[in-house]
């Protein structure tokens, strides 16, 4: 299935990524709005949290009682159909990668990586392909 | 509010224990953009003429500009502003990592503090809200320490600190500000003014957006500068700003034993190649795709356990200027500089002072604590670092910076001392760049390379890296004042733009021009930010007018006026300053003494 993968070991911690994902996804500059997130604890090596788009079943997609994260069925991508979505905060709890899926900062509701429908913005700009997609 | 921008400045009395959220002045984005040039406006406008910058009249200003946080590649600054306990000039020193991006988001485009705190404390800011809370169990600390606990204090491991040490907790004239990641505002003793206001830290964090005003407009802008950084890439990722050091010595400038010769025998040993050995990844600020940074990790010898990023100016500082050959020391003494919060550059410039006097027998080891403090010496190196880290004993004495050292030593001291307004020198002997030499002199903030940075690659860089319709021949003064200020006026619009110079000197105005527009919506063309730059270098002169200062201190020391370069590639050179000093003058507008005419002040509509 599409998804991106991480490769942390050649991650700079720059960070790009993630405005580049809150630009392409809310139009504004905001890492806390991110659907990939880059943690540094200088001098340690960044870690990267980004959605893996889980095989089945997936934690997040089990544990919705609106059925809002379901998978594309041509792509494999989880996706949340965000009207549905009641901010129940089950799949952030259910998720094994922490970070990857969220509560968005002001919309409270959960968001996460959707591969940007498969020509994932952040990748573009991650000139170290510490991010990668991967497609179908 | 214009895009780019939060539209707030937090004012701080420490006094009053008082904070205040102002809306940011339009007049203020159109005339002076941000960064540096909100500083200095603010700076000029706020303080009284002869105030002591250790004082509680000092303000300190924190200024980020439109692009810092944004996908602008490079946009990681912000600026410290402030009157230097160093210098008694104009002061920014900017500084990368992630500070400046986070005081966005934190939700302030700048902070500006004054006053003194009764007793130690910090100034915390979180998604807007600001508050001055306790530091008292803080102060002390060293830098990466003070950072963990007030971590831990807020319970947020991705709070981001800007703090000082020891060093500027003591007062120390050439103390720094560190910040998260380890990047410091260095130069002119900015940490010094935290601790003169018992401010031991700043913590930014938050949710807020950066919002740009018309964002298909910017990405396509930000396409087009990725291809104009292109060269940037040739060296940044691989080598870093180490790569300099090689190219120095073979130009016969890479300033060794302070100063006295530009040829460094050992300079393989401290090269880029040699730091490659222990480096384990590069290493970027937020949000750059430059990554420059080394993360260099020392794991066995007397100095195992180190681990810092070393450049370029600290490796000539503490490296060839002390006659030091061993990169591992380097790495410590870079390591010890960053945890007590001292400048690596004023810090090894001014051992190398005081090893030139222990070589001339000005000083003895009655003087030095019991250390042989002989150029190569690492041991000694290291142990002096330490001392002006915690300003005990001799140490004491250096922690003042070179100038105020050398008057306190006397004999005769004063003449070797290697700065301009008191700043010791960038890494080139301005014998053999004579641009560098102009730039030294005439800088702002005293004898510094990044305000005439451009020169470093015009000079230095002829045939490597730089575009050829660059180069100039470093020997040659023709045409060199026209030069100097050209690259002053725009390192001044960089420093307020929120972009890096290493960045942004491979741009151009008109592509920066683009990306400020789609930005902030507001219409910038080149000859408009030429004006911007010119306008922000032509205040921050008459700060330093009205402190006193006039061309008697637009100076070199005497070493690269009269004492030709004793070997190597440049030798025979003297640095012919005050033929270019007149040029200079008459093409920026100024009189005979240095000072902007009235006809200047009126064109550029500073007062």
């Amino acid at each position: 299935m599409a998804k991106i993968l991480a490769n942390p070991e050649n991650c700079t911690g720059c960070g790009i990524c993630m405005l580049a994902c809150s630009v392409k996804k809310e139009n504004v500059h905001n890492p806390r709005k991110a659907r990939v997130v880059i943690k540094v604890d200088w001098p340690n090596r960044p870690k990267i949290v980004v959605c893996g788009q889980c095989e089945e079943p997936a934690p997040c997609e089990e544990v919705c009682p609106t059925r809002a994260i379901f998978r594309d069925e041509k792509t494999g991508i989880l996706t949340i159909k965000t009207e549905s979505c009641i901010g129940c905060e089950n799949c952030v709890g259910a998720c094994t990668v922490p970070g990857a899926i969220f509560m968005h900062p002001e919309k409270r509701i959960a968001v996460k990586c959707d591969v940007c429908g498969g020509n994932p913005f952040c990748v573009k700009y991650c000139l170290t392909k510490s991010l990668e997609f991967r497609g179908v | 509010m214009a895009g780019g921008y939060i539209g707030k400045i937090l004012r701080v009395d420490l006094t009053k224990y008082e904070v205040l959220s102002k809306p940011v002045d339009s007049g203020l984005i159109e005339t002076y953009l941000g960064g540096k040039g909100f500083g200095a406006r603010i700076l000029f406008d706020d303080v009284r003429k002869d105030i002591d910058p250790l004082g509680t009249e000092n303000e300190i200003i924190f200024s980020t500009g439109p692009l810092t946080g944004t996908l602008a590649p490079g946009s990681s600054k912000f600026e410290v502003v402030t009157k230097s306990p160093l210098t008694g000039t104009f002061l920014n020193s900017d500084c990368g990592g992630c500070f400046g991006g986070e005081l966005k988001f934190a939700g302030y485009d700048a902070i500006v503090i004054k006053g003194r705190a009764c007793r130690p404390v910090f100034l915390s800011i979180n998604s807007g809200k600001a508050e001055i809370r306790d530091a008292e169990g803080i102060w002390g600390r060293k830098t990466s320490d003070t950072e963990r606990i007030i971590r831990e204090d807020l319970n947020d491991e991705e709070a981001k600190i800007a703090c000082i040490g020891p060093a500027g907790e003591k007062l120390t004239r050439i103390s720094c500000i560190w910040t998260s990641r380890s990047r410091t505002a260095a130069r002119g003793g900015a940490g010094a003014v935290m601790g003169s206001k018992n401010l031991k830290a700043i913590s930014v964090r938050g949710n807020g957006d950066i919002k740009i005003a018309q964002p298909t407009k910017f990405l396509e802008a930000i396409d087009k500068v990725y291809e104009e950084i292109e060269p940037l890439f040739m060296w940044a990722p691989s080598i870093g700003t180490a790569a300099t050091v090689s190219i120095a010595n073979l130009a016969g400038i890479l300033p060794t034993r302070n100063f006295q010769t530009g040829v460094f025998e050992e300079a393989d040993s401290i090269s880029h190649e040699a730091l490659m050995k222990n480096s384990t990844r590069s290493v970027a600020c937020f949000p750059c795709p430059g990554r420059c940074g080394k993360l260099t990790s020392i794991t066995t010898g007397p100095y195992a356990g180190t681990i810092v990023e070393v450049e370029y100016e600290t490796i000539y500082a503490l490296g060839s200027n002390c006659g030091v050959s061993s990169m591992e020391a380097i790495a410590k003494a870079n390591s010890l500089c960053d945890e007590y919060g001292i400048d690596t550059m004023s810090t090894g410039c001014t051992i190398a002072f005081a090893m030139e006097c222990y070589q001339r027998g000005i000083i003895g080891k009655q003087d030095t604590n019991g250390i042989e403090l002989e150029f190569g010496d690492h041991n000694a190196l290291v142990q002096m670092v330490e001392k002006i880290g915690k300003r005990d004993g001799f140490g004491g004495v250096l922690a003042e910076g070179s100038v105020r050292a050398s008057q306190i030593i006397g004999k005769g001291a004063e003449n070797y001392v290697m700065h301009s307004k008191k700043l010791e020198l960038g890494g080139y002997d301005p014998r053999g760049m004579q641009g560098v030499g102009l730039g030294f002199a005439t800088s702002d903030r005293g004898g510094c390379h990044q305000r005439s940075a451009g020169l470093v690659g015009a000079e230095l860089l002829a045939g490597k890296k730089v575009p050829a319709d660059r180069y100039v021949d470093r020997f040659e003064i023709d045409g060199r004042a026209k030069l100097v200020k050209d690259m002053q006026d725009w390192s001044a619009l960089l420093d307020s733009t929120g972009l890096c110079w290493f960045v942004g000197s491979y741009m151009k105005w008109v592509t920066v021009a683009e990306i400020l527009s789609a930005a902030t919506g507001i219409s910038f063309n080149e000859h408009r930010l030429r004006l911007i730059g010119e306008r922000i270098w032509n205040l921050t002169r008459m700060f330093n007018v009205r402190e006193g200062f006039t061309s008697k201190e637009d100076s070199l020391p005497e070493r690269f006026l009269k004492e030709p370069m004793p070997e190597g590639p440049s030798k025979g050179y003297v640095c012919r300053l005050n033929e270019m000093l007149s040029d200079y003058y008459a093409i920026r507008g100024w009189d005979e003494k240095g000072i902007p005419t009235a006809k200047t002040i009126k064109r550029l509509d500073i007062m």
